[in-house]
Parts: C-alpha cells; sequence; structure tokens
C-alpha cells in the first residue's frame, strides 16, 4: 500500500460529455472560460471552452469561434473539424479525460451536444524565446538552448537533425500536473531495447507532480543510493542531438530547459561541449587536463592531511620547513584545519549560490579574501592549508557537469577524513570504496566505468583524448544498432 | 541508520581508548634535524636551527636536543653528516639510526665540531649539493659493506659457492 497509497482512478472523469459536467470539473478555475455560441439557420447552441492565458484569444475569435458562428447547416464535431474550422490542428474528444488533458495543454474545445465534442489547437505564443546557453556556453557552438516548452525544443532538436527517423515518442506523467514528457531516438542507430526501457521507467512513475529535475532523473535511472549523476543532462540542443547520433536515449520534459541523455559513463561527463568545437590538439590537451583537476579535487586534500600528519618524509626538506614555520602558532592540527576548511569552502559556494548575482560576489570577496586573509594573519589556520582546499575547490569548478562536481565534493570529504584518520593508507582505503561504488553503478544497464565504445583501446583514446573528426566512425560501434 | 552509529561509535571509543593503529603526529609539532655532526671521540652532535643536542650516540643527543626542543624531533629530513677530524673511521656507518634518509650527504671537516659554524658554511654546502658531487649516506654504507666483504665470490652454477 505504501508505493500506492492512492492508486490511479481510470478513467480520472468517468461522467459523459455535457456542459454542466465540464463547467463541474473546473469549478473554482478563474482562468477557465466558457462562450456560448448560436451557429446555424436553426441556432444550433455550442460551448467553447478554453483556459485564459494558455491560448491565444485572437486565434480562438478568429480562426475557431468566427467560422462556427458562420456556419449556415447543422454541425457536429466531425463535420466542424472538416468543413468549418480552418484550424490546422483538429483532434476528436471521445471522453471527459481527453477534454480536461487537452484544455490545459493550450486547446480550446468545441461541444456540440451531449458526447460530442472536438478540441482545436490555439495555443498562446506566450512562452520564452529560445535564447544563449547559460552554463554550457561555448566560443564557437551553437548558441540555442532549450527553453521551458516541449514543442520548441523538438523543434530545436528536429532543426539540428533534420532526419525523418528521429522518433519522438509522447508520455503524459504525473497524475495532476499532466507533465508531456518525450523520449527521442534516431531509428537505425538508438537501440530499441534501450528505447523501451526508458519508456518502461516512465510509465511506472506515479506521482502527482513530475515537475523538479531531481525527480525525473531519479525515476529514470532508478533511485541508485549514489551521488553520482547516471544520466546527462545538457541545456544546449546540438548536444542533445549529438548524443542522440552516438546512440543514446534523449528524454525532453516539458518545463523543464534541459535534455536528459542515457546511458551515460562518467567519462561521457567529464566532456564538454567546447570540445566539439575546438581543435582537436587543443581539446585533447584541456580534457587531460580536466582528468588532472579531477583528481586533483578529489585527492589534494586528503592527501595533503595524510602527508602533514602521518608522512612528512615525503615532503621536500624546504617545503617541511616553511610548512612547519607556518603551522607552529596555529592551535588546530591540520586534520581539523582541513576538515574546517572544507566545510568553509561548501558554506562559501552555497551563501554565493543562494543569493542574488551582484550580492553572492561580495559574499565570495568577503568570504574568500577578507575572512580568509584575516584567518591566516590571526594564524587560525595555516596558509598552506588554505592553499591547498582551495586548489581543490577551484580544480572542482573546472568539470563541465555541475552533478559530477557535487557528488566528487561529498566524496571528497570522505577521502579527506580517510586521509586524517590513517594518512595513505586511509586515502588509500578510500579510493578504493569509490571505484568499487563506481563499479557498482550502471547507467541504463551500461557500466558506469564502461569506456568501450570502439574497442578497449579505441574507446580509451577517443576518451583520454578527442580525435580528429576524420577518423571518428559513423557511430559508436558497441550500440546494437537496428542496421 | 544503527549500523552507522554502531561503526561511528566503536571508531570513536578506539580512538578516545588510545588503540587506534595509527598514530599521528602533526608538521607543526615537528623540530626538524638539519644535520648531525660526528667527532673524532665518537661524539655526536645534532643540530635544528638554533638548538644543539650533544651525546655519546645519536639517540643520546637527539634526547639531550628533545628536552629543550619545542616539539618532536623529526630526523627523516635530515640533509647533512659532517665527519669531523676523521671521524669516519671510527665511526660504523650502519649503526646510524635508519631514520636518516638514504639521500643525506656526507662531508669531512677538518676541525672539531665546535668549530663548526654551519651558518658560514650553508652557502659552501649548498653549492655543493647543487652540483650534486657529494657522496651520500647509501653510497657510503656501500662502499664500507664493499671494504669489509672484500672482493665478492663467485657463485658457480648451481648455487654452490
Amino acid at each position: 500500500m505504501q508505493d500506492q497509497p492512492h492508486p490511479r482512478p481510470e478513467p480520472m472523469y468517468p461522467v459523459k460529455l455535457t456542459h454542466e459536467n465540464v463547467c463541474a470539473i473546473f469549478r473554482g478555475a478563474a482562468d477557465f472560460t466558457v462562450r456560448q455560441l448560436r451557429t446555424g439557420s436553426k441556432g444550433q447552441r455550442v460551448w467553447l471552452y478554453a483556459i485564459d492565458g494558455l491560448v491565444s484569444s485572437s486565434e480562438l475569435s478568429r480562426f475557431v469561434a468566427e467560422p462556427l458562428l458562420h456556419a449556415s447547416g447543422e454541425l457536429d464535431g466531425a463535420s466542424a473539424a472538416e468543413l468549418t474550422v480552418p484550424n490546422a490542428t483538429a483532434v476528436p474528444v471521445p471522453d471527459m479525460d481527453t477534454l480536461a488533458r487537452l484544455l490545459v495543454n493550450g486547446f480550446c474545445v468545441a461541444l456540440f451536444g451531449e458526447d460530442d465534442a472536438v478540441a482545436f489547437e490555439v495555443k498562446s505564443g506566450d512562452k520564452r524565446g529560445v535564447s544563449e546557453p547559460q552554463v554550457e556556453t561555448t566560443i564557437k557552438g551553437a548558441k540555442d538552448a532549450f527553453t521551458e516548452t516541449i514543442r520548441t525544443n523538438t523543434s530545436l532538436v528536429r532543426r539540428h537533425l533534420r532526419s525523418p527517423e528521429l522518433r519522438l515518442e509522447e508520455q503524459v506523467v504525473g497524475r495532476r500536473s499532466l507533465t508531456n514528457v518525450t523520449v527521442c531516438s534516431l531509428a537505425g542507430i538508438t537501440d530499441r531495447e534501450l528505447v523501451d526501457a526508458v519508456s518502461r521507467r516512465l510509465q511506472t512513475v506515479d506521482v502527482d507532480g513530475l515537475l523538479t529535475p531531481a525527480a525525473v532523473e531519479e525515476y529514470l535511472t532508478g533511485s541508485r543510493k549514489t551521488a553520482f549523476p547516471l544520466l546527462l543532462y545538457t541545456e544546449r540542443a546540438d548536444r542533445f542531438a549529438w548524443g542522440l547520433l552516438a546512440g543514446r536515449v534523449g528524454v525532453l520534459v516539458d518545463g523543464l530547459p534541459l535534455g536528459y541523455l542515457l546511458p551515460c559513463t562518467l567519462t561521457d561527463l567529464m566532456q564538454s561541449p567546447e570540445d566539439q568545437g575546438g581543435n582537436y590538439v587543443v581539446s585533447s590537451a584541456v580534457r587531460l587536463l580536466r582528468m588532472g583537476s579531477l583528481a586533483a579535487a578529489l585527492l589534494l586534500p586528503g592527501m595533503f592531511a595524510a602527508v602533514c600528519l602521518y608522512h612528512q618524509e615525503m615532503i621536500p626538506a624546504a617545503l617541511l620547513r616553511a610548512i612547519e614555520e607556518s603551522r607552529q602558532a596555529v592551535p588546530l592540527s591540520t586534520g581539523a584545519e582541513v576538515l574546517l576548511l572544507l566545510v568553509a569552502f561548501e558554506l562559501l559556494q552555497e551563501a554565493g549560490l543562494h543569493l542574488p548575482q551582484n550580492l553572492g560576489q561580495a559574499v565570495s570577496i568577503i568570504g574568500g579574501l577578507v575572512v580568509g586573509t584575516a584567518a591566516v594573519e590571526a594564524n587560525f589556520i595555516s596558509p598552506a592549508s588554505l592553499i591547498v582546499v582551495a586548489a581543490a575547490g577551484i580544480c572542482n569548478f573546472t568539470l563541465p557537469q555541475r552533478d559530477l562536481a557535487d557528488a566528487l565534493r561529498i566524496w571528497r570529504f570522505w577521502i579527506a577524513l580517510g586521509g586524517v584518520a590513517a594518512g595513505l593508507a586511509g586515502v588509500t582505503l578510500m579510493l578504493l570504496l569509490l571505484l568499487v561504488h563506481l563499479g557498482d553503478l550502471t547507467s541504463l544497464g551500461r557500466s558506469y566505468l564502461d569506456p568501450a565504445d570502439r574497442g578497449a583501446a579505441a574507446a580509451v583514446r577517443s576518451r583520454l583524448v578527442t580525435e580528429k573528426w576524420r577518423n571518428r566512425t559513423l557511430h559508436p560501434g558497441n550500440v546494437r544498432n537496428q542496421r | 541508520m544503527y549500523r552507522w552509529i554502531a561503526a561511528g561509535a566503536l571508531v570513536w571509543a578506539v580512538t578516545w581508548l588510545g588503540f587506534w593503529p595509527f598514530p599521528q603526529t602533526d608538521t607543526g609539532e615537528l623540530f626538524l634535524v638539519n644535520t648531525l655532526a660526528v667527532e673524532a671521540n665518537g661524539t655526536v652532535r645534532l643540530y635544528a636551527g638554533e638548538f644543539v643536542g650533544a651525546g655519546r650516540t645519536v639517540a643520546e643527543a637527539a634526547e639531550e636536543l628533545e628536552a629543550h626542543a619545542p616539539g618532536r624531533l623529526f630526523l627523516r629530513q635530515t640533509g647533512r653528516i659532517i665527519f669531523c677530524n676523521g671521524a669516519e673511521s671510527g665511526l660504523d656507518p650502519m649503526t646510524l639510526p635508519r631514520e636518516l634518509p638514504m639521500g643525506t650527504y656526507i662531508y669531512q671537516y677538518e676541525g672539531s665540531a665546535e668549530e663548526l659554524d654551519l651558518e658560514a658554511l650553508e652557502p659552501v654546502l649548498e653549492a655543493a649539493e647543487r652540483r650534486e658531487d657529494r657522496p651520500t649516506l647509501a653510497e657510503y654504507q656501500n662502499s664500507v659493506l664493499l671494504e669489509e666483504s672484500g672482493p665478492m665470490e663467485k657463485i658457480k652454477e648451481g648455487g654452490e659457492k
């Protein structure tokens, strides 16, 4: 019973299509509008329903109400759609559930009598236009980012992939939110089993509303106990299209300016859209640098604590003398210092995120520069620890996927704790635990650590560096292609 | 959840009772010995900044130095061993503490340890170390071992000497 606290009633509105029932369903909705028309020579009564704000009033008047008013003969749903109303999209309405769903999706419904209705699309143009990406910015790449409107997003994908083989399968998820979710794939490239698996997962979603990215991600990935992202999200339509070309399944959710790609591996998350836009030598160098940053972001604080507390002989004599001198007046141990600084760094980051942009910058400056300098001058912390934690933080910012960076931030704490508790043995133990954890993860059946796209050697090479375009095959070889 | 609390409590108890198998020393607590000088009469002197400790053995010298040093003595980064007045002939290098790094440079000084002015000698020693023309402790120990063992015996096939 816990899984299904209130079983979904099917149909949701088991009533006849009558004017009274429609009004009863939308009772109390201030934006629900009803218009009664008299049409034909006999003055046949027709009801027009729409949701104000979702439909364009002028289009409703001009392309639906006006033709209906000027119709001469007796009308029903089918004849109105075929002969009278010059609207591009007309959908038959067989039941009350369909009527409700279409109304909240920007359709107007004309009711001609009991159980005889037809819906016309007159969606309002009030939506955010396509703008430049805010997070995944590139110098050379395309500048179109996804918006909150799913149809705009599908059109963006279509513009990048003008292939009739692009499949867009729609589902409605969420009992109350009735969120449109589109599963995108390329017939002939995407493995059909993967598409079916994603569709099945979406069908199992039984919630009141699918409104937040976390909910979508959790349902798509199957609620694994991990901080690591098991799907790739992007705000860039070109990257989404590139993912589809690589044989991945795409998911677009109405209301979210993001596209999701599955399956994804750890190395996919290390790739930036800029990698595809730049020269392959430069991109390869930057990608290798990013790999180094990942290692530094994860290990630097833990290694520093371990070496300073247990393995001082590993530090060059001159550096050890400098660290020793700077630490002599500091009351905290290196371990406590590193852990406290990590917490302080996270606090600063959170404070910067939740404040308006200008205030956030001020907090970063005050926190990072003023408080940091004062803390060092007051011998509250040593400069070496501050430099190490700040360097690890900066390395973390170079990772292209925010979710991956967040997961690493959590593991960085555990590795630092291991280093403080047991030196390099502790760091190694935590690192092994991380590797075991990563090895246990799968994304849509594919191993999270899998680099084998085109045979292990080629895959490792292509993941570590960017290949020349002329060396790239049409699509990855390990995808079970249909043709 | 209870398992995690129990594991945390166990770790805390082990640490609090002093049974944690990883003893730690903070860098700030260390007192770095940078030079070890040996006199012809076998007296060993340890120099750590402005502090000096002397004794018949390294352990005794360390004990004396530790008595008035602000921290824990750290021999693992000792950079120089100086034999004064031909002291190397009277010292078995294998008796030196194992904490001394194998890369420690060896010097010979024609004078007593009391006359040794490390501050004045610092540029000369640094220059020599930069040229890497000084023997290290490992090389010194190897040469002594080779001298002691004499010419190496040839080993016949089958492992027989």
